[in-house]
């Protein structure tokens, strides 16, 4: 049966379905902010990070494969800028026709791509709403006048279904999915849109707005990004003094609207800076810094080759010689590893940490530690596709450093810090010589947490209570 | 329907529907009045013949005493009353528009009767309803006839409209006014009559209530149906803490009262009953109102407005009348050719989808292919067409394309699209 999105849809706008996957998980990672409010922007802004870039990708909407959020490709980034403000930034890198006719064969064009004179990097500002009327793009005056944060076109984007599927209940219900039903450049904004000083939002109505998705992605292709973008006044000089008075006064978790608190050249400059902005997030989320803001391996990052403290290449942590971890020199791991082993990609990408079971820390300084409680959390990390590293596999392994076993009753579990669940876990016989977690595969942006258990305390009491006293721990929190 | 013949008939009847798809014109005596009068004191006896003189005379009219732009709407905006003659001049005319969007729009409809049942009748009442949104939206040097855009743009309203009511039946007030935007709150205030000052502490409320508040539980799940009243207590302390200094303090009861209260008043906007609809047209009181203002000059001048019909004449002189025609073929000519070199697929996607009005899972069915294939299709030979047109205006008349440029492109081809494939579907 036909459904009233698809009934009224109309083929100037976009309509991207929402997988209800990506719409669950966007929910579960949206609510840690000091209010409703905050939570819902960084629900939609979530949703259109993903569902939009992907979405707009598989319709091939901008003619192009690849679409990726702006700032940082990361999604735990945006949470700090939600509990500011909502939207998001899209990038774009359009090919750019330079010469086009058409032939008896039909049309030909002359293409540049990426990188040349003429094309830059363009900034698609999404704008995500569920108003059920559609009278006006209402941007917030950070997308417009905070330099780095002005895009070249802006997007209006109603979420649809939400309702729908909250109130009527499953039989009725409307797909999720996200219709985009108008842009306009940044100048058409500044120059056609009333400013509304009390919410300090741009209000573009209707009848300026282009509705035509189509004309975006024409205009893509034939102009430059000159002349879409007018100028805006600098921000404030905010001295360190300030912006630590302001970020007391803002960070205040009371307090409702920060971003209309102080005059917006002030308050434009504390956003506009990542770290004031982390830190303005921390004061007013405290309850949800830890698992926000907890030491964090970022798996995408090493594909970059930035590795967190710890986390050491094989060679380095074992060192060229030494009698350390013979199974994992054997090669007799290798032919289990995920992906294709590919010499020249160097993938699998692997690094390990060593960890001394019941330790204070994972470090190998501890002397006193007997070589059986040392093992070694190795991690490999491959993109899936050549095309997209976007989606990883990874792998997890413990491995004994020194002797051929590990210890008997060492337990290796995937937990999800999002569902507060463990999702497997796996305990060492008398006689097994490493384990390993099922391979996982995810997004960017995804998070998962290893946590190794041993029971201290079985072998320093073995009398007593076993089952009561609760096992020595040490928790790795990943994000790919 | 009888098609309507004369100038003063097109410019002052208004289509009354009956049962089915009967219908008969009836007379509007201020307009007529207002037409004939026009009529006379036109001393351009050359230009007075076309329709599109008097469009654009109207056009002109509206615009020049346009106080309130995008906020008008027919039964709301406090407009003069020139304004709204010249608004209902217009919506006389675009009668026939309105009707065909109706039409189709109501045979698509009539195929998912679970989805919206109603009446075509109804559905030329919704339309017209929505006039000055859509004559905001209109723009004559895009190359569109009026008659053309205007039934583009009322079959655009009723998919709004349609796609309004349904989520406003399910919504509750609270989930209601979470989903409204702050501009359609603005007018609904307006509506009720409250000055600027008086809409503040609605509107600051509202916005508190939106942080404070968001009713949906995890996707899936029921949503929660009203506040609680610790929601209630985190909003009030929102209110007095960011309020304007002006406003006194309110306690959370009487920010419930007061968003209840916006609730109803928003509900009766979005709902408009039949009775404000005929407010279109007009009652004994507009008559008065009128009485003195149906000499155009003297009207004009006391609008504000200084000038004659001659001089507007110049305004609107014959060769923009002609040049718009020019373009128009222009446009035909390279619209036809481009279709024309459109991979068979696309084109019979067009011709569905504009000619036969089926919405996409059909055409899906119609030529054996899924449903994103037949979305990605209808993109593609839109965006074709769009690139063959601008690419031969950079070419053909060295018009250097800019993003606005292409925008009104964008727009004409739609607005040809839908007459060239549209006009065919009526018989």
């Amino acid at each position: 049966m036909a459904v009233l999105s698809e009934v009224v849809a109309d083929a100037r706008h976009w309509w991207i379905p929402l997988d209800p996957e990506v719409v669950q998980r966007s929910w579960q990672h949206s609510q840690r902010h000091s209010q409703p409010g905050r939570c819902w922007d960084d629900y939609l802004g979530r949703l259109c990070l993903v569902g939009l870039a992907e979405g707009l990708a598989e319709l091939e909407a901008l003619g192009l494969s690849k679409i990726q959020p702006g700032l940082s490709p990361s999604l735990s980034v945006w949470t700090a800028v939600w509990e500011g403000v909502g939207g998001c930034v899209l990038r774009v890198m359009p090919e750019m026709v330079i010469a086009e006719g058409v032939t008896a064969e039909g049309v030909t064009a002359e293409r540049v791509t990426g990188n040349d004179r003429t094309t830059d990097e363009i900034r698609l500002v999404v704008i995500p709403g569920d108003e059920i009327d559609a009278e006006a793009l209402v941007v917030p005056q950070e997308w417009v006048d905070v330099p780095d944060w002005r895009g070249h076109y802006y997007l209006a984007v109603q979420l649809c279904g939400e309702a729908e599927a909250a109130e009527v209940g499953d039989e009725e219900c409307e797909p999720y999915g996200l219709r985009v039903w108008g842009y306009a450049s940044h100048r058409q904004l500044k120059e056609r849109g009333d400013y509304d000083p009390q919410t300090r939002n741009y209000v573009l109505s209707r009848p300026d707005l282009q509705e035509d998705l189509t004309a975006l992605s024409v205009t893509l292709r034939h102009c430059d990004t000159q002349g879409t973008q007018a100028v805006v006044e600098p921000l404030a000089v905010v001295s360190a003094v300030q912006r630590e008075n302001l970020l007391e006064r803002l960070g205040d978790p009371a307090l409702a609207f920060p971003r209309l608190a102080v005059p917006f050249a002030l308050w434009g400059a504390l956003i506009q800076d990542e770290d004031w902005r982390k830190r303005l997030y921390q004061r007013r989320c405290q309850g949800w810094v830890g698992q926000v803001d907890a030491q964090v391996t970022r798996l995408s990052q090493w594909l970059e080759g930035q590795f967190e403290q710890g986390w050491r290449s094989l060679t380095d942590l074992l060192g060229p010689g030494t009698a350390f971890a013979p199974q994992l020199r054997s090669g007799m791991v290798d032919s289990r590893e995920i992906g294709q082993s590919d010499l020249t990609s160097g993938f699998p990408l692997k690094r390990a940490k060593s960890i001394i079971l019941g330790g204070i820390s994972g470090e190998m300084t501890d002397e006193s530690a007997d070589d059986v409680s040392r093992v070694i959390l190795l991690v490999s990390v491959v993109p899936t596709s050549i095309q997209s590293d976007s989606v990883l596999q990874v792998q997890v392994q413990l491995h004994p450093l020194c002797g051929q076993q590990l210890p008997p009753r060492v337990r290796l579990v995937l937990h999800d810090p999002e569902q507060v669940m463990d999702l497997q876990a796996i305990e060492s016989g008398a006689a097994d010589t490493y384990l390993q977690l099922t391979p996982l595969t995810g997004r960017v942006g995804e998070t998962f947490q290893v946590r190794i258990e041993y029971p201290v305390s079985s072998q320093t009491h073995p009398s007593q209570e076993q089952d009561a006293a609760a096992p020595w721990t040490v928790t790795e929190l990943f994000r790919l | 329907m009888r098609p309507r013949q004369d100038l003063a008939e097109l410019f002052s009847t208004f289509l009354q529907l009956e049962t089915g798809t009967s219908g008969r014109w009836s007379h509007e005596p201020t307009l007529r009045r207002s037409i004939l009068r026009a009529l006379q004191l036109q001393p351009n006896q050359a230009a007075k013949a076309t329709n599109a003189f008097w469009v654009s005379y109207w056009l002109e009219q509206h615009r020049q005493q346009h106080s309130f732009p995008s906020s008008a709407s027919v039964s709301s905006a406090p407009t003069s009353s020139g304004h709204r003659l010249s608004q209902h001049h217009l919506l006389a005319y675009t009668q026939e528009a309105c009707y065909w969007a109706s039409y189709r729009f109501h045979k698509t409809m009539a195929q998912f009767a679970a989805i919206s049942d109603q009446t075509l009748a109804d559905y030329f009442q919704i339309a017209q309803a929505q006039f000055s949104k859509v004559l905001a939206g209109f723009s004559p040097d895009r190359g569109a006839t009026l008659e053309t855009y205007a039934e583009l743009a009322f079959t655009h309203r009723l998919k709004d409209a349609v796609r309004q009511q349904k989520t406003l039946d399910i919504c509750s007030n609270w989930s209601l006014l979470r989903r409204t935007s702050r501009k359609q709150l603005q007018e609904t205030l307006e509506y009720q009559s409250l000055s600027p000052a008086l809409q503040q502490p609605y509107l600051w409320a509202w916005l508190c209530f939106r942080e404070g508040w968001v009713g949906a539980s995890a996707p899936g799940a029921r949503r929660r149906l009203a506040p609680a009243t610790e929601d209630w207590q985190a909003i009030a302390q929102a209110y007095n803490q960011s309020k304007p200094p002006e406003q006194p303090l309110a306690t959370p009861e009487q920010l419930e009262q007061r968003l209840t209260q916006m609730a109803a008043w928003l509900r009766a906007y979005l709902h408009p009953s039949v009775q404000s609809l005929n407010q279109l047209q007009y009652g004994e009181e507009g008559e008065e109102r009128l009485a003195g203002l149906s000499d155009p000059t003297a009207w004009a001048q006391s609008e504000g407005f200084v000038g004659s019909p001659s001089l507007l004449t110049n305004l609107i002189a014959e060769e923009e009348i002609n040049e718009r025609q020019r373009q128009r073929s222009q446009l035909d000519q390279v619209l036809a050719q481009a279709i024309q070199t459109l991979k068979p697929e696309w084109q019979t996607v067009l011709d569905l989808y504009y000619r036969q009005g089926l919405i996409q899972s059909q055409i899906a069915k119609h030529i054996g292919c899924s449903q994103p294939s037949v979305a990605r299709y209808l993109l593609r030979a839109r965006e074709a067409l769009l690139n063959a047109l601008v690419t031969w205006s950079q070419q053909t008349l060295n018009i250097v394309s800019s993003p606005d440029r292409i925008a009104q492109q964008g727009d004409a081809m739609e607005e040809w699209l839908m007459g060239h494939y549209g006009s065919q579907s009526r018989e």
